[in-house]
């Protein structure tokens, strides 16, 4: 085998360690069967098959349902999807105009990003409540109040399936592999738009980071040092650090 | 951090981890290992129609099995030892039998390789999986494990139970093989 053969092979093994390894879709959806497995009695089969590892799971049911067990700290993840539900930015009317103009808007831009850390529900909250009540001061005061028709826009948008979820990810996957982050950003743009909260979050996240880190090579620092900013014990950030690492350094 | 690094911080503690010390374990486990745990499935020979199967089981027996790791070997190895013989009762029987992700996930997408795939991707993957099926099991583990994960010499003789020499020799071979693979598929029309 001649040198230019030899570095050819080494450059197939890189090729296959890639190819053999899972994507996003693949992690998430052992994952949630991971999940299941654990957090609910298994078929009668696969206990039989696990033999004592079912039984000890079993006895162990309210403490896994608890904590999650997997993902990137499933606890992580949960903590976020449930964070989600009660940001208002992710579901109040000016956020999903803004979503409609711009097929980006599933990672805000760096500097709204920046200037957005992970409170933003709650410095968000009492202007949009003030803006929503006229004067406001009893809305305001009342954190149980009943929202606003207006700013419960997204809620009305059904929620999200976890196979849906899935299934846009491995498009979107797909499509980056092809060199089409654009068709993979609106892909992510189009879930994000017509439905509501999801389980897998960071994974689209992730996934439009990595497809706007090729659109836009001058924002990928901006845009890789948000996504650590937000996400900062998040797994996908070797991806993404490989992705947008060289882009604007 | 985590992974094995949080599995030593346990065993070298006094009191025995409790629930949520050993559920946090097991997240970052799966976490820093799913790659190589999928990876090693695949290279084993497991179908992709049942890895998510196979790669589940292996998770769950390490779920049962992490407070047995002593530390006395390196977690890879410890963790290759449970995804082989995963993979060897799934080349043996399960590939028959529906997956039980069916199961449990419904109709969840698949990582079957589709028509969307990357062209250059599917060579490469149909000509590593052909070229892993072509060796014997134990040149294919070696293989797997000191090529593809880049394991030491010395992880891969302990990881598989054989004596360094023998890690030696069947890796020189398999790397023989794939040179000689490798030139026949440039050769070929």
């Amino acid at each position: 085998m001649t040198r230019s053969e030899a570095e050819e092979a080494e450059a197939w093994l890189q090729q296959a360690r890639r190819s053999l390894a899972p994507n996003l879709a693949d992690r998430a959806r052992v994952r949630v069967a991971l999940g299941s497995a654990l957090a609910a009695p298994l078929p009668s089969s696969a206990a039989t098959r696990l033999g004592n590892v079912g039984r000890i799971l079993a006895r162990r049911l309210p403490a896994l349902a608890l904590v999650g067990v997997v993902a990137g700290g499933a606890g992580y993840w949960l903590g976020y999807h449930a964070a989600s539900q009660t940001r208002p930015a992710r579901v109040s009317e000016p956020q999903l105009q803004r979503a409609a103009r711009t097929p980006a808007a599933l990672v805000p831009p760096p500097a709204a990003q920046a200037q957005a850390p992970a409170a933003v529900g709650d410095r968000q909250e009492p202007r949009d409540s003030g803006a929503r009540t006229g004067s406001g001061s009893m809305r305001r005061a009342d954190p149980n109040a009943p929202p606003d028709p207006r700013s419960t826009l997204g809620e009305q948008l059904p929620e999200v399936q976890l196979d849906e979820e899935l299934r846009t990810l491995r498009r979107a996957e797909h499509a980056q592999r092809e060199g089409n982050p654009r068709l993979a950003l609106v892909l992510l743009e189009e879930l994000s738009q017509s439905t509501r909260g999801g389980k897998l979050l960071e994974e689209r996240e992730a996934e439009a980071v990595v497809a706007r880190c090729a659109l836009e090579p001058e924002q990928a620092t901006a845009l890789r040092s948000a996504f650590e900013r937000t996400h900062p014990a998040s797994v996908y950030l070797e991806r993404i650090k490989h992705s947008c690492g060289s882009g604007a350094e | 951090m985590g992974g094995p690094y949080l599995v030593f911080k346990v065993l070298e503690s006094e009191s025995p981890p409790t629930g949520a010390e050993s559920d946090s374990i097991f997240a970052s486990v799966y976490e820093q290992h799913f790659t190589f745990v999928w990876r090693c499935l695949r290279s084993l020979g497991v179908s992709p129609a049942v890895l998510d199967d196979a790669a589940q089981d292996v998770f769950l027996v390490v779920h049962r099995r992490l407070a047995t790791f002593e530390g006395s070997s390196s977690f890879r190895t410890w963790l290759f030892g449970i995804v082989r013989h995963v993979a060897f009762n799934y080349r043996r029987t399960v590939q028959r039998k529906t997956g039980r992700a069916q199961q449990l996930g419904g109709n969840l997408p698949s990582s079957a390789p589709s028509p969307h795939d990357n062209a250059e991707a599917n060579e490469v993957t149909a000509f590593i999986e052909r070229f892993l099926a072509s060796l014997d099991d134990k040149k294919r583990e070696v293989f797997a494990l000191a090529v593809l994960e880049e394991l030491s010499i010395p992880e891969v003789a302990e990881a598989l139970g054989i004596p360094l020499n023998t890690a030696y020799t069947r890796l020189r071979r398999a790397r023989e093989d794939f040179r000689r693979a490798f030139s026949e598929r440039r050769l070929a029309p």
